[in-house]
């Protein structure tokens, strides 16, 4: 018996957010602890790494997801984006990069497709050619989540039939609306946060670091836009960090405890209130630490 | 100095003005978006405008917008010809000078760009004669984005050339500007099409001066070719967004522009790229006209229909504005 109702389907939605999406392990394993559990899981980049072993067995969830983040921050030459940005710009390096990526994920998820998961699973790609949101691509899931997590620069675009698909955060950074449109009357929106920092960590950047933060800038304004949209429709409750670096691997653990700290104040606010047994969350609206603007 | 005139190619000369305002619920805002060299369209569709019996109430703009938007604050009766000479001189060394050796060393520091906006506000400085924004005649808005926050400003008050510095300070390349204490960089981060803005600004009706955009180049693996297609997919979005927002809330007119251009900061085209734009502005503006009805018009976007009609996020509130075949 969960405490909190959401009217079905209820999606689990995983925003990319790079080496800060670890937090997403505490969010989910908190909802699951509660009993909240997902008619579809939904994920964007990092992010579809995490839905994808949710997907695959949610009882296996905290070991798995764990297992594999440890493995990818244990891997020297994956641990620092920076490194691996670097080897981007040099040229082929980037595909060393996604070979090193798919090593990890193939020792999850082996040469399962899609059919084979216990949750339907939706992962967004950007196609490169038409702009727009691709979901339906690859054979296998680690081919799927290659081209969901193909950040520009630090990895290569992957070609999926007449396709050239890159990360899905150039279209959907979180991926709400495709929650939405695949017939979610609920979401649950594991958030790796606004890309607000404080004045002072801009007083001394440099040039590259100015065009890094415009960059995500814009990502978070179309994902705020769309979550936005998303909640005129539905219930939409977001669980958001806003703290941990998104290119620091080795953090992941202390970033996976702020997402359990996180899921937890969110979804003690929505729990039943004087006495009642359960409090269901089915009127349309934004809930949940979110920093949107709602005009 | 040579100044081509649009007036002398068009086929048709100036006649009584088109009568549009009286559908427009009022207080009516311009809203012009930046881009840099193409910002020379928004002259051409001011021109167009100029012919018809609208007169804005507000202007808001971003990046190149927001000195159009300026100099029209400014003085509306010589804002034309003004505009004229100005996309005539502009050129890249007048914004970011011609150091190329300065950029180079400045590639390798920690500096917060690659270019000082010295020789843009010695620019902007002599284009324009108001040094605040209360000296402005239309109440005008340059719209910056917060560095640390990501979030859309609007400046409409105070020193006038720091906002349109900071509305302009191309991420990377031209450096931010501190402002009452926080740091800022261009619009387009958060608003290069600020209509949004507009809209909870106050604003009624919205006129939307785009800057037009170039062919789409071609797809390739490269990861510099990969990280510009990006950018022109989170741009569009971005301006889809804007749109969609305000044209829920109130009648938004596009006009229409060129889709051709070259490179953003090629300012060898923008002349002609002007001439394109009060053609097709002019033409668009007369079919507005023919709207049926007499009254006020309700929310909506008000464009050509042919590439927004199948848009998922704009469709739904599109009016489509069709040519008639014939001018006035």
């Amino acid at each position: 018996m969960t405490a909190i109702r959401f009217p079905r389907p209820l999606a689990f939605v995983f925003s990319g957010g790079l080496a800060r999406a670890a937090g997403q392990i505490g969010m989910c394993e908190v909802a699951l602890e509660l009993g909240i559990t997902p008619d579809l899981v939904v994920g964007t980049s990092t992010g579809a790494i995490n839905a994808a072993v949710l997907a695959k067995s949610p009882a296996d969830f905290h070991g798995s997801a764990r297992e594999l983040w440890h493995a990818v921050a244990q891997d020297k030459a994956l641990s620092s984006t920076w490194r691996s940005t670097l080897r981007g710009l040099a040229g082929k390096g980037s595909t060393r990069t996604q070979t090193m990526l798919r090593k990890h994920l193939a020792a999850t998820f082996e040469d399962i497709t899609r059919d084979q998961l216990e949750i339907p699973f939706i992962a967004v790609s950007t196609d490169l050619e038409s702009g727009h949101a691709s979901t339906t691509q690859g054979d296998t899931i680690v081919n799927t989540l290659l081209s969901s997590a193909a950040f520009p620069i630090i990895m290569p675009p992957v070609s999926v039939d007449d396709q050239l698909l890159i990360d899905g955060s150039a279209v959907a950074g979180v991926p709400v609306s495709q929650a939405v449109a695949a017939g979610a009357r609920s979401v649950i929106v594991f958030d790796t946060g606004s890309s607000a920092v404080n004045e002072d960590e801009v007083a001394n950047i440099g040039w590259y670091e100015v065009l890094a933060l415009a960059f995500t800038h814009l990502v978070r304004g179309q994902a705020d836009h769309d979550l936005l949209l998303a909640a005129r429709d539905i219930p939409v409750v977001t669980i958001s960090i806003d703290q941990g670096s998104p290119f620091d691997l080795r953090k992941a653990p202390e970033v996976i405890h702020l997402g359990r700290v996180a899921a937890s104040d969110v979804l003690l606010e929505l729990s039943p209130r004087h006495g009642k047994d359960f409090r269901t969350i089915n009127k349309p609206g934004l809930y949940g630490n979110h920093g949107i603007n709602d005009h | 100095m040579h100044v081509p005139s649009p007036v002398t190619i068009s086929t048709v000369g100036p006649r009584e003005p088109m009568v549009l305002a009286h559908r427009l619920p009022r207080p009516i805002a311009y809203v012009m978006a930046g881009g840099g060299a193409h910002g020379s369209v928004q002259w051409g569709l001011l021109q167009a405008l100029g012919e018809t019996d609208i007169a804005p109430d507000v202007l808001i703009g971003t990046s190149a917008g927001s000195l159009t938007c300026s100099i029209l604050g400014e003085d509306p009766l010589s804002a034309l010809s003004r505009l004229a000479y100005v996309w005539s001189q502009l050129d890249i060394e007048i914004l970011v000078g011609d150091s190329w050796m300065a950029m180079l060393s400045a590639a390798t520091k920690k500096s917060q760009s690659l270019a000082e906006n010295t020789a843009e506000e010695a620019t902007l400085k002599s284009i324009l004669v108001a040094r605040d924004f209360s000296e402005l005649k239309i109440p005008t808005a340059a719209v910056a984005t917060d560095l640390a926050t990501g979030k859309a400003t609007a400046f409409d008050s105070g020193p006038l050339i720091p906002a349109l510095l900071a509305s302009s300070a191309i991420p990377g390349m031209l450096p931010p500007v501190t402002i009452n204490g926080r740091r800022y960089i261009d619009g387009l981060a958060s608003a290069n099409l600020p209509a949004r803005l507009a809209v909870e600004r106050g604003a009624k009706s919205i006129v939307v001066l785009d800057t037009g955009s170039r062919e789409p180049a071609p797809i390739s693996k490269s990861a510099t070719k990969v990280v510009s297609r990006v950018n022109n997919i989170l741009n569009a979005s971005q301006r889809r967004a804007q749109l969609a927002y305000a044209s829920s809330h109130v009648p938004v007119l596009v006009l229409p522009t060129p889709q051709d251009l070259g490179a953003a900061l090629d300012f060898r085209g923008t002349m002609s790229a002007a001439s394109a734009a009060y053609e097709d502005a002019r033409q668009f503006l007369f079919d507005a006209t023919k709207l049926p009805g007499r009254s006020t018009l309700s929310p909506g976007l008000y464009a050509r229909g042919d590439r927004l009609r199948s848009d998922p996020d704009l469709g739904q509130f599109l009016v489509p504005i069709e040519t008639s075949g014939e001018r006035s």
